[in-house]
């Protein structure tokens, strides 16, 4: 299924970013792509409240990963700054994606040969003061 | 004999070398780093495994120790490891040189990842191969925070072997009982030196096998002002060079036992026993008349005094002149083992403390009589050493053994020094204090030896080694150390469940052969 909106505010993304969340379980990847300043971790923001992490999200830019603890383990991903994909899987990205929780990855396309094929690839499109193009394509 | 560290004196060690010998605290970070990878490089085999491939989890708390944690990150990445960071805080909170090796180490391609709550860990240790804790160091103070706390939990939960960057987290660094978690390591590679809570008390298991990793300060710089020492059987083993052929019994020295009173005789006979395996030539017991037949049953290689006793047949007053004139012809006296707790007993030992110009070993009963009247050490005209267990040190402070037990190191050395003595503090880890303040810990020994009449015997071994006209400085750490090895010998033939102290006599001969395989 492939689905998409336009939010014209951040908290219009961060609320599309919770109701993706509601849907989530155990093993579901959120694959997140676009650029700079378009809205991914505002979208992570909604996305983690719904799956009851209270802490909030922060990009883990200067790392690889945030563990987070909400009604079920979260891994916050970002692949921004990822050097090589060995990085991630001595992190045990794929242990991350095959297990018990759910896994975000932000700058997803830079980690486009690891994403198992039932991710959701949500892309955000526009920057600055422009509106949001969220484009949600579900394959679960 | 090496150096033992307390945090603070670790703490000067690092500002001295910076200061002093100019080496850049990134230098010390990253030497102790690189050591502490090869030292778990080099143990990698006993456990099965190898560098290539090896999928390792490194908890780094915030401080200096997590620095550590990311130089052996880098490391072990370079060694074909897939080490997985585990960080407390986010990196901007990362101060001075953690926050440089941290960059080092994202440069070098390894990843690290944030947990905010110790079970989302859970799953990355149960994963690892091995564990590297490097989550608290020396400089940490208390008990650990909620989440340190909780994943020094998760750590053990993990049952995966675990090597600890400088101490276990979670154990203070000197010595005293923990207050919180500790984390159980197989391996603590500890930078410079040893550290007084890797070497006593409940560190002694918790940190699993310790490995000294040097990190460019030289030694002697290391050992400056030092105080305190883990012994080893090689400081004692020079002691006891192969016997002359020519040797007579008089050639290894005549011991005066004062001790047993009826009741006590088995006393008595242990520690005379136990000198005599000691390798003294002689050994006469000076005991209460009563008591002296059933000594001298108990002995037949050692010679029996009858002397005057009290009402309650332990040592009276008139026995002084007799013990005096015995100890002319003797080269040590030891006091105390049976001796009886009548107050004209006690008045004697104090008279001969004070008085007796001969080296003299002071115990049990004898030390209780001096409690209160700690005056009769003063100016006494020959070398004493005081051998209490906790309870009879606590009594010659006027204080509770919980005091003792809690500063041992500190208690001990405070005494033998405010009163010019050597100091045998038993337990657990038995420590050796002397005048000059300096503290020895005795590495061996074990529970089973926590029975009657063990103290007798170190009474015993210790007298001798003083009759055989070994130092006291010396022969005090020799006594202790083949002591412990004896109970350790006794140990693996009996178990520790049924040792007697007989059976730590009868390994005295084993002991000392396992010393001269050391030399």
């Amino acid at each position: 299924m492939c689905a998409s909106l336009a939010t014209t505010s951040p908290e219009e993304t961060d609320a599309a970013g919770h109701r993706l969340g509601t849907t989530l379980g155990a093993g579901d990847v959120v694959a997140l792509s676009g650029d700079l300043g378009a809205g991914k971790t505002v979208f992570v923001q909604g996305l983690v409240r719904a799956l009851g992490v209270t802490t909030g999200a922060t990009s883990p830019t200067f790392v690889l990963v945030n563990e987070y603890r909400g009604r079920l383990p979260v891994h916050h991903v970002d692949a921004y700054r990822t050097a090589s994909l060995v990085e991630l899987l001595d992190l045990g990205l794929e242990e991350m994606m095959d297990g018990d929780g759910v896994t975000i990855i932000e700058w997803a396309e830079r980690l486009e040969p690891l994403l198992p094929a039932r991710a959701v690839r949500v892309r955000i499109a526009g920057v600055g003061d422009e509106p949001r193009e969220i484009t949600i394509d579900d394959r679960r | 004999m090496r150096p033992v560290l307390t945090a603070d004196e670790m703490r000067r060690v690092d500002a001295r070398a910076t200061a002093e010998l100019g080496i850049p605290g990134a230098t010390l970070m990253e030497n102790a780093g690189r050591g502490a990878a090869d030292a778990l490089l080099a143990a990698l085999p006993e456990r099965g495994l190898r560098a290539r491939g090896l999928r390792l989890s490194i908890v780094c708390g915030r401080g200096g120790n997590g620095g550590d944690g990311f130089v052996v990150a880098r490391r072990l990445k370079r060694a074909g490891a897939r080490p997985d960071v585990l960080m407390v805080a986010a990196p901007e909170a990362l101060r001075g040189d953690a926050a440089v090796k941290f960059a080092e180490m994202r440069r070098a391609g390894v990843g690290a990842r944030v947990v905010e709550a110790a079970s989302a860990a859970d799953v990355a240790l149960r994963r690892s191969q091995l564990i590297v804790d490097a989550l608290l160091g020396t400089g940490a103070r208390g008990a650990p925070a909620p989440l340190v706390a909780a994943l020094i939990e998760a750590i053990n939960a993990s049952g995966r072997p675990v090597v600890a960057l400088d101490l276990p987290s979670g154990l203070p660094a000197d010595g005293e009982p923990p207050t919180g978690p500790v984390v159980r390591a197989w391996l603590t590679p500890t930078f410079a030196a040893l550290k007084l809570g890797l070497v006593i008390g409940a560190g002694r298991e918790l940190a699993g096998r310790v490995v000294v990793v040097p990190i460019g300060v030289p030694e002697a710089e290391v050992a400056r002002d030092v105080r305190t020492f883990l012994l080893e059987g090689a400081d004692v083993a020079p002691l006891f060079p192969r016997r002359q052929r020519e040797a007579h019994k008089g050639t290894y020295g005549h011991l005066l036992v004062l001790a047993g009173s009826v009741g006590k005789t088995g006393a008595a006979a242990l520690c005379a026993r136990a000198a005599l395996r000691a390798g003294v030539g002689l050994v006469t017991v000076g005991t209460a008349a009563s008591a002296q037949p059933t000594v001298a049953a108990l002995l037949l290689e050692a010679m029996t005094e009858p002397l005057p006793e009290t009402g309650a047949r332990s040592l009276g007053m008139k026995a002084r002149e007799p013990i005096v004139a015995l100890a002319e012809a003797r080269a040590a006296v030891a006091i105390g083992p049976g001796l009886g707790l009548d107050d004209e007993t006690r008045a004697l030992a104090r008279v001969l403390v004070s008085t007796m110009p001969r080296p003299m070993v002071v115990d049990a009963d004898a030390l209780t009589a001096l409690a209160d009247h700690l005056d009769a050490l003063r100016g006494a005209p020959g070398v004493r050493v005081l051998t209490p267990h906790p309870g009879e040190m606590a009594r010659l402070l006027g204080g509770a053994v919980g005091d003792v037990q809690r500063d041992r190191v500190g208690v001990a050395r405070g005494f033998a020094v405010a009163h010019e003595v050597h100091l045998v503090l038993k337990g657990a880890d038995t420590l050796i204090a002397g005048p000059d303040g300096r503290v020895l810990i005795n590495p061996t020994g074990n529970a089973g030896m926590a029975s009657g009449g063990t103290g007798d015997v170190l009474t015993g071994i210790l007298g001798a080694l003083l009759a055989r006209g070994i130092d006291a400085a010396q022969a005090a750490p020799a006594a202790v150390y083949l002591h412990g090895l004896a109970g350790d010998v006794a140990a693996e033939r009996v178990g520790q469940e049924a040792l007697i102290a007989s059976d730590v006599v009868e390994a005295l001969g084993d002991a000392y052969r396992r010393l001269a395989d050391v030399r």
